[in-house]
């Protein structure tokens, strides 16, 4: 980060500590292990900060750090799948991530929250956890690329093709 | 499980906003991992340049040699003619991928990525099928192509029709059992990026994933 003004780097970073939960959402949702999560947040910082000399800032910085950090994440789900796919037979819960924090309750609901999501294909996930961590309909068509009635409709069926597998 | 997934959505968004506080600061990327990621997506359009190159090559190559035998065609002249149409296929493949490799945005709607992506890696599993796999059937006639327009001779005058046909059908099945043979290497010993991406030409997964990745983002697009 030294190569560009202290200033850049600086408002960059500081952005990026203000929003630090989307990385850490996304990396969640999307990175099956520890190992593969700390990567997966690597990556999107990287591409967070090559991309951050085209960022508009008359835009929400939110919004664009949320379209950066999905798209590294897809990428990085389908390159960590095609390499297991060759080494390490796959289970029905491949995409599970193992909640590791202390507190058990807390386990618990993560282990419900990422069993859910395993349920979904890559580009439902993205709806839903924009869904779960409160963004407006208008804001997750901007980042999904749906209008906004599209995006009532999507996590509409998300939620019915949730309902009918645990019926 | 299914008692975990009763949750309710409130319950849901509960668990996904105790992920907004970690327990460590984001520790920021070193140089060589900011490098990578800029010239990544560049990466991607620069080979498709390097296709498009080496398939003018290729196609100028070939042509010259079919369009100065018009008046007594024989297998100079059908080699001649199959390096050209290979060039061509290149070129046009090259430009193809080009087309959704220039458009690709790393900060563009995940909808629009995953498309441009999608049909992309599906442009280069063809000509990796195409252009690769043919190869073990088109070394002869490229290289009575360059003897032709380096020596300006013939090399397959003295063969006939069928010891051609032999030739090229031999070093078909000699290059597939090779290519077996690397993939078997490849996964023994760990070499798990060459595995993934031999076991993808051979068996089309990576076609019909391309394919489920488009219909995909077609299904959400037509909400």
């Amino acid at each position: 980060m030294a190569s560009r003004g202290i200033s850049d780097s600086e408002k960059f970073a500081g952005l990026i500590r203000d929003h630090a939960g989307i990385v850490r959402k996304v990396a969640a949702t999307y990175a099956r292990d520890p190992d593969d999560r700390a990567d997966l947040v690597q990556d999107i910082l990287a591409n967070l900060w090559a991309a951050w000399p085209r960022y508009d800032d008359t835009r929400p910085f939110p919004t664009w750090m949320y379209r950066v950090a999905l798209n590294v994440a897809l990428s990085h789900v389908r390159s960590v799948y095609r390499e297991r796919r060759v080494m390490t037979p796959l289970t029905v819960d491949h995409d599970a991530v193992a909640a590791t924090g202390p507190d058990h309750a807390e386990n618990q609901a993560l282990d419900a929250l990422h069993a859910t999501m395993a349920r979904l294909g890559p580009l439902n996930r993205a709806v839903l956890l924009l869904y779960l961590d409160e963004r407006s309909h208008r804001e997750i068509g901007e980042i999904v690329g749906l209008g906004e009635s599209a995006v009532g409709t999507r996590i509409d069926r998300i939620k019915q093709k949730l309902r009918r597998e645990l019926a | 499980m299914t008692e975990e997934l009763t949750m309710d959505t409130d319950a849901l968004k509960a668990a996904m906003a105790t992920l907004e506080g970690g327990d460590r600061e984001l520790a920021f990327p070193g140089t060589d991992a900011v490098r990578k990621a800029r010239h990544g997506v560049d990466a991607l359009g620069k080979w498709q340049i390097v296709q498009i190159g080496a398939g003018i090559i290729f196609a100028v190559a070939g042509g010259t040699v079919w369009s100065s035998l018009l008046a007594r065609p024989g297998l100079l002249f059908a080699s001649g003619l199959l390096i050209n149409l290979f060039g061509a296929a290149m070129i046009a493949l090259g430009v193809a991928g080009l087309t959704h490799a220039v458009r690709i945005d790393v900060a563009a709607p995940i909808i629009e990525s995953e498309e441009h992506m999608a049909r992309l890696h599906r442009i280069k599993l063809v000509s990796s099928w195409m252009l690769g796999a043919s190869w073990w059937m088109l070394w002869l006639p490229f290289m009575a192509v360059v003897v032709r327009l380096v020596w300006g001779a013939d090399m397959l005058a003295p063969i006939g029709i069928s010891a051609w046909l032999l030739t090229t059908v031999a070093s078909g099945v000699i290059g597939w059992a090779g290519m077996w043979g690397l993939r078997r290497w490849a996964a023994r010993n760990g070499q798990t990026h060459l595995a993934a991406r031999m076991d993808d030409m051979m068996t089309g997964h990576s076609f019909r994933e391309a394919h489920r990745r488009l219909k995909e983002v077609a299904r959400l697009a037509a909400d």
